[in-house]
């Protein structure tokens, strides 16, 4: 086996490599562990690594290889795995083992006797469980901010902040611990961080992707996200995670033609007084490159959706949830206080009152036949700012710190949570730099299910370079995949 | 009224709708179990009133019973798939 095994940059280019025999799958897994354990010495997103399973040292025969066959991936540490409890990043005092959810006392530390279920589609796929990432405990926070774990480091920029609260998951893409990661996104916990470090992050429609077997934040809200490198990348494991047991699995190549092809109507909208004057500007910027060098058709948008209003109903539902699902450990805070960050997001729904949370669900339904008529009227999907400043330096969004800014911190959901209690899906992709050389990253948000059409755009915007993943690509993912290649299955030179 | 003054501002000497919410955060947290110190009465005055800038007897409705959530959450798929 070679001690340092010479990667493709992608998932795509990972399964084309195996399909052409560049090396099995066991060589891929090992040299992927290697670099998770090594890479995690500089940037710290790791909870703990798993156990190789018997399956790994299987070399599969190409004909029959998955999508993500010989690929170790880790996630957030939410999901459960048979014989292991996640951490929620509760890691100790008496609310380790916090997870909350599905059994009758949520303060339960039961021993999952399966994988959540979206573990399970990714492991029918080829897909291996690498290891649990950190994050904001009980996935309650905006940023990275644990005061249970080390912080988590920025791969891009040490002094930059890393978002919440799937923040182990975009550090290990970012910092190439794993190929692609799953998260949850109640508020923004996948766009935030996967924004924060220059990757791409997906959001799912409410309901799309199966939450049996994952820590409950708020319910109403919560979804699985991915965070990959590249477009393709993305849409691969979500066709995996939500493909249905019996389900045909997609194949990269034909996925990329698929996504190739796509030719959406956008309409864009950017609240001058919502956002800071350099990420308006690369906004607008991109808009117009967009409609110059792809097949999107552009529009402005009038900027009268309550963008505002939806925003609050979603803070209102993941307070009153949230304290809810954990009032268990609430009751014991005399004996064991809360950390502040996680203080703020269970506290207010313990005093917010019933009606207040009831009008919220109850006016759901009839917000998103509003948004579809405001925001996808002429439109297949809306272009916004995926954060309303450019990134901030992690000490100013860390509670605590002398330069903490409350506002700042506060404003990083502001164009995500609204997504949330629309229930619609949603992708952030970098389309520029900041003056710092921080990314700035856009959100498309499209209507219910669209979750692949919004994919498509930002694989034709890398494609034609208008999306700035290359910093974590080592080989331009959005080249077309080798010739070697097709839909059928093996073939014997890899270029 | 029990504990230190309120207020929805960041004025420390307290006001009629903070010491409201004050009061219904105070019996909210004496209701659900859950421990509270007097420090925290004001930034949770201050957060609901963020979130609900209502009147305060708002703040004092008992739950409703008849709500179903199941229902609601029902009623929501329905409507993301019609939009698909």
């Amino acid at each position: 086996m070679n001690d340092t095994l010479d990667l493709p940059a992608t998932l795509a280019g990972l399964n084309a490599a195996l399909r052409c025999g560049d090396f099995t799958p066991a060589e891929a897994l090992a040299e992927q562990r290697r670099r998770c354990v090594r890479n995690d010495r500089a940037w710290h997103a790791l909870i703990d690594i798993a156990p190789p399973r018997e399956a790994d040292g299987v070399s599969c025969n190409a004909a029959t290889l998955g999508p993500l066959a010989g690929a170790a991936l880790a996630h957030k540490d939410v999901f459960d795995i048979a014989g292991r409890t996640p951490t929620c990043g509760m890691t100790s005092g008496s609310y380790a083992g916090a997870r909350g959810g599905n059994d009758a006392d949520p303060a339960s530390d039961r021993v999952p006797q399966q994988d959540a279920a979206v573990l399970a589609a990714l492991a029918r796929a080829g897909a291996h469980y690498a290891g649990s990432l950190c994050l904001a405990q009980l996935a309650g926070g905006s940023t990275a901010e644990n005061p249970a774990l080390p912080r988590p480091i920025n791969p891009l920029d040490a002094r930059a902040a890393v978002g919440g609260s799937s923040s182990g998951s975009a550090v290990a893409v970012a910092g190439d611990l794993c190929y692609a990661s799953l998260g949850t996104d109640t508020a923004g916990s996948v766009r935030i961080p996967a924004a924060t470090c220059g990757l791409i992050g997906l959001k799912t429609t409410s309901g799309a992707v199966s939450t049996a077997g994952v820590m409950p934040l708020a319910p109403s809200l919560d979804t699985v996200g991915v965070i990959a490198r590249n477009a393709l990348d993305t849409a691969l494991v979500f066709l995996c995670m939500s493909a249905a047991r019996q389900a045909a699995l997609p194949d990269p190549l034909e996925l990329q033609q698929r996504l190739a092809t796509a030719s959406p109507r956008l309409a864009v909208t950017i609240d001058d007084t919502q956002i800071d004057s350099a990420v308006g500007a690369a906004l607008s910027d991109f808009a117009d490159r967009v409609a110059t060098c792809t097949e999107a058709r552009v529009a402005m948008l009038p900027h009268n959706a309550p963008f505002p209003e939806w925003s609050r109903r979603a803070q209102l539902m993941l307070h009153a949830e949230a304290a809810r699902i954990h009032l268990p450990r609430l009751r014991m805070r005399a004996d064991d206080p809360l950390p502040a960050p996680l203080a703020g997001v269970l506290t207010p729904g313990v005093a917010l009152p019933e009606p207040w949370y009831h009008a919220a669900l109850d006016e759901r339904p009839r917000a998103l036949d509003d948004a579809i008529s405001l925001l996808f009227g002429h439109a297949d999907m809306l272009l916004t700012p995926a954060l309303p400043c450019p990134i901030p330096d992690w000490d100013i969004v860390y509670t605590g710190m002398p330069r903490f800014a409350a506002r700042t911190l506060f404003a990083l959901h502001r164009h995500t949570a609204w997504v949330n209690y629309l229930g619609l899906p949603a992708v952030v992709f970098p389309i520029g730099r900041d003056a710092a050389g921080r990314p700035l990253s856009a959100q498309l948000v499209g209507r219910p299910y669209a979750e692949l059409a919004l994919v498509a755009l930002v694989h034709q915007c890398e494609r034609d370079g208008l999306a700035d993943t290359a910093a974590h690509m080592r080989t331009a993912s959005s080249q077309p995949l080798p010739d070697t290649l097709d839909g059928s299955g093996f073939r014997t030179r890899h270029a | 009224m029990s504990g230190h003054p309120v207020s929805v501002s960041d004025d420390a000497t307290g006001d009629a709708t903070g010491d409201a919410i004050g009061a219904a955060v105070r019996a909210a947290f004496r209701r659900a179990g859950v421990p509270l110190c007097d420090a925290e009465v004001a930034p949770l005055a201050r957060a609901l009133h963020r979130l609900q800038p209502s009147p305060v007897s708002d703040a004092r409705q008992p739950m409703r019973d008849t709500f179903d959530a199941a229902q609601a959450a029902a009623d929501f798929a329905a409507a993301l798939r019609r939009h698909a």
